[in-house]
């Protein structure tokens, strides 16, 4: 998309502040309609995929995307790399169980205060942590959710949160139509999630264009410069911050509401981690990148959850995105598809050049 | 309260051995060491493996040396030919790698919690101070806190590579202009932060529970201590490791309920406040 | 327009700056000399806002802006270049000066990047073009937007005499155009003394002189210090 080199994915490069050159208006359609295609056809997955437990994880590995696409916008606009993702997915997980259990109210309204809930979160904690330099904001992030892990766990928190046991929690009403049923059942579920992870996409397509990811970008590039420029160089990062935020707690929430269920686990660094992961292995320079990595988390952990072993798939994951991935899974397929076209051209020009 | 006086001593210890060798590490790399806690827990797992094998002094000696070999296959594959990721890419790599361990650890060990033997070693038991009695052993670990944060001060003020390392650790950009070889004292500073944490994990083995968790917890608490006390600020990280302490072990006495939820919520206020941590950062 | 008054700085047990006083009058060209460690740096960093002083103050406009943040300062007029070229390298030239005037509503941006010579340069990518090109760069980063008050920073730095030379005709072309006030510290001698219209000497943190080229030049404590018999 932009550098021609194999660079590693390190946040100053993963953006740059340099918009993606213009491509030209027909590509550009083309590429929309080819994306409006994928967006609707998405929806009509459960009906030629009958195998439910791919059906499954799959579903799961979109809302994963959701939280992952989150985290892969604030790498990309900020630089600043989230290790304690599980605060905002775990978060809006917690906060949607202690609507629906302590104000007993249905579904669809649980759920939009679990999103205003969680905005005004991140936006608090953005406020006090994209202050810091990236590495201080990664070792805040991870104190965070440790934070939360802990206030979860104590016995205070037992009666909302069931502390080591989590919640169960008994649903009422419907999701836009979907009783707590429907939304356990992959089938049905997986709507949902697709919309999820279109509109993750949509959100991350805007902020890329949008004045704010200018903006943003610029300052990762050059912060100083753009505070003697007068720009107020924090309030573009919280915003960046709590976007990132709300797609976690966008994710948590759904993945509550699909369960059934809330614990701990949701919020941990492993949690995080595997949000992580999935956003670096996908490639955050690019808006679906995220969301592929993720699917191919939820299917490399099919395999290696069930052993228990999540965590050496994450961390197998982020050292092959920092070593061999560089721009991550869609940087490769990029890259793979500038060599063909190398290839191809030069094949072309083969026949009539000239040997010196 | 002298109990919990000498029971936060003695945590603070374990803390500014791992604290120190995270510290040390970044000063001199660059490099913020996400799998230290994984070596403190490796020191343990070892501490107690040998332990049980032998005894508990042998693997007082053992495990420190061996982990400080460690830090040569660190140093030469890991942090050398890495040298041109930046320090994100080097922190998301020792990420990645703390999980890999701990996933290891806990496929050879199991979940089970596991304690050091120290029978036969002359520091099981309790002794007799002030009416009261108190476990030796947490009197050894003060001990062994203590001289070596006194060889640690000893070291840094007065030695040269120790002042070298005080100076590499406040601006790294300025010092490279002195022309001390940096290469081979990074060297051996990354296999003193290994041999630190390894120390910590071994001294950790007969009091705490020995568990794959431990790994990822300590990782927590040393990096929260070190960006606290002023990422790149040894004396820094070492000093917000004692009131870490402090306030842990204090915090569990008087507020159980929150044992664990007190210490992160302090440093985050006090983070609030000052976002760049209370001592001295580096200036660059 | 620009009053110094008594500032002083301190980092730790270094004075960079001793009890500096000094006055910038409106629509002047105003230079700032001295040797290595004169503090002429750290002066720019505490009028533009990126070093508070240890005592003194700063007025801007008849106003005291000591205690302002670097972000109040810029919009209320002024600007800075920097030493250390600063700029966005992995932007174009054109895209970086219309972020950065973005905020000041000027539509100058091609009339500063020609003034400056950088016409030719406008859709090359920051971090490709040359040095000199650069160098120019950060100082029409410090251009656009409204300015009243241009703080430079060595802008000669790293290039020739010539090239410097050049660089301080361009801006005394637009500040009188655009009725900028500047202050511009420099290393180069020769383009302060051809192009300013008033001179401050700086010394070890302190004003050793002040006046006119011409005065300047003819000052003992000066020569002595600084200029050498060759003045």
């Amino acid at each position: 998309m932009t550098d021609s080199k194999l660079t590693l994915p390190s946040p100053e490069l993963l953006t740059g502040g340099r918009a993606a050159p213009r491509a030209s208006p027909r590509r550009l359609v083309a590429w929309y309609i080819v994306g409006g295609v994928v967006a609707v056809l998405g929806f009509l997955v459960p009906l030629v995929l009958r195998n439910v437990h791919w059906l499954d994880v799959l579903g799961q590995g979109l809302v994963l995307g959701v939280a992952a696409t989150g985290v892969g916008i604030l790498v990309r606009q900020t630089g600043l790399v989230n290790f304690g993702a599980g605060a905002v997915f775990g978060g809006g997980a917690y906060l949607y169980a202690i609507a629906v259990l302590q104000l007993q109210i249905d579904m669809t309204l649980a759920f939009l205060l679990a999103m205003v809930g969680i905005t005004v979160m991140a936006f608090l904690v953005g406020i006090i942590t994209v202050r810091t330099g990236h590495l201080q904001f990664a070792i805040l992030t991870i104190a965070f959710a440790s934070l939360l892990v802990q206030f979860v766990l104590t016995q205070f928190a037992r009666p909302v949160t069931g502390a080591a046991d989590g919640k169960i929690l008994q649903q009422t009403g419907t999701f836009f139509g979907l009783s707590a049923k429907a939304m356990f059942q992959a089938s049905t579920f997986w709507p949902v999630a697709w919309a999820a992870i279109l509109i993750a996409v949509a959100v991350a397509i805007v902020v890329e264009r949008s004045k704010l990811g200018r903006i943003a970008r610029a300052i990762q590039e050059n912060e100083e410069r753009m505070l003697f420029a007068g720009y107020r160089v924090l309030w573009p990062k919280v915003a960046v911050f709590t976007i990132a935020g709300a797609l976690g707690g966008l994710a948590g929430a759904l993945t509550a509401m699909h369960y059934s269920f809330v614990s701990p686990s949701l919020l941990d660094i492993s949690s995080g981690g595997s949000i992580l992961v999935a956003a670096l292995v996908g490639g955050p320079q690019s808006a679906f990148g995220p969301a592929i990595g993720a699917i191919l988390y939820a299917i490399g952990e099919d395999a290696f959850g069930a052993a228990g072993r999540a965590d050496l798939l994450t961390g197998i994951g982020i050292i092959a995105a920092i070593v061999l991935l560089r721009r991550g899974f869609v940087g490769l397929i990029e890259d793979v598809v500038k060599l063909i076209r190398r290839g191809v051209a030069k094949t072309r020009k083969g026949s009539s050049r000239v040997e010196h | 309260m002298i109990a919990t006086l000498i029971n936060s001593i003695a945590f603070s210890s374990l803390l500014i051995l791992v604290v120190t060798g995270l510290a040390v590490i970044y000063g001199l790399r660059g490099v913020m060491n996400f799998a230290h806690g994984a070596l403190y827990m490796a020191g343990a797992y070892l501490g107690y493996t040998i332990a049980q094998v032998a005894n508990f002094w042998v693997a007082l000696i053992a495990v420190p040396i061996v982990m400080g070999l460690v830090g040569f296959p660190i140093e030469f594959g890991v942090f050398r030919p890495l040298r041109k990721l930046s320090p994100m890419n080097i922190a998301l790599l020792t990420f990645g790698a703390a999980l890999i361990i701990s996933d290891v650890i806990l496929r050879i060990f199991g979940s089970a919690a596991y304690t050091a033997n120290l029978a036969g070693t002359g520091l099981e038991g309790t002794v007799d101070l002030w009416g009261q009695r108190y476990p030796v052993y947490r009197l050894f670990v003060i001990v062994v806190g203590i001289v070596f944060s006194l060889a640690l001060f000893l070291w840094l003020r007065f030695s040269r590579s120790g002042m070298y390392v005080r100076a590499v650790s406040q601006d790294p950009q300025t010092s490279a202009m002195t022309g001390i070889n940096a290469d081979r004292i990074g060297m051996w500073i990354v296999c003193l932060g290994t041999g630190c944490a390894g120390l910590a994990g071994v001294l950790a083995a007969p009091y705490v529970a020995v568990l794959p968790t431990m790994g990822a917890q300590m990782a927590t608490i040393a990096l929260i201590i070190v960006v606290l006390g002023g990422v790149g600020s040894i004396g820094g990280a070492i000093l917000m490791a004692v009131i870490y302490g402090f306030v842990t072990t204090f915090g569990a006495q008087f507020l159980p309920e929150f044992a664990a939820v007190v210490p992160f919520l302090v440093a985050f206020l006090i983070l609030v406040i000052r976002p760049q941590g209370l001592g001295r950062s580096r200036t660059t | 327009m620009l009053s110094i008054e008594g500032v002083a700085v301190n980092f730790g047990k270094v004075q960079a700056l001793r009890g500096v006083t000094m006055n910038v009058e409106p629509g002047v060209l105003h230079g700032i000399i001295g040797p290595n460690g004169a503090g002429k740096s750290t002066l720019i960093d505490v009028v533009s806002g990126r070093t508070a002083a240890s005592a003194g103050r700063v007025r801007f406009e008849g106003h005291d802006i000591s205690r302002r943040s670097v972000v109040w300062r810029k919009r209320a007029g002024i600007s800075r270049s920097f030493q250390k070229t600063s700029i966005f390298r992995n932007e174009t030239v054109r895209d970086q000066l219309e972020l950065v005037s973005a905020l000041g509503s000027d539509a100058a941006v091609e009339e500063i990047a020609e003034a400056l010579g950088l016409g030719s340069v406008m859709d090359a990518v920051a971090g490709t073009i040359a040095y000199g090109d650069q160098r120019r760069v950060d100082l029409a980063l410090a251009l656009v937007g409204k300015t009243k008050l241009l703080l430079l920073d060595e802008p000669g730095a790293g290039l020739s005499s010539a090239e410097t030379m050049a660089m301080f005709a361009h801006v005394r072309e637009l500040t009188e155009k655009r009725g900028i006030t500047a202050v511009i510290v420099e290393h180069d001698v020769d383009a302060v003394f051809a192009t300013c219209d008033r001179i401050t000497v700086l010394d070890l943190g302190s004003v050793l002189a002040e006046g006119t080229p011409a005065e300047v030049r003819s000052n003992d404590d000066v020569i002595v210090a600084y200029l050498g018999t060759a003045a």
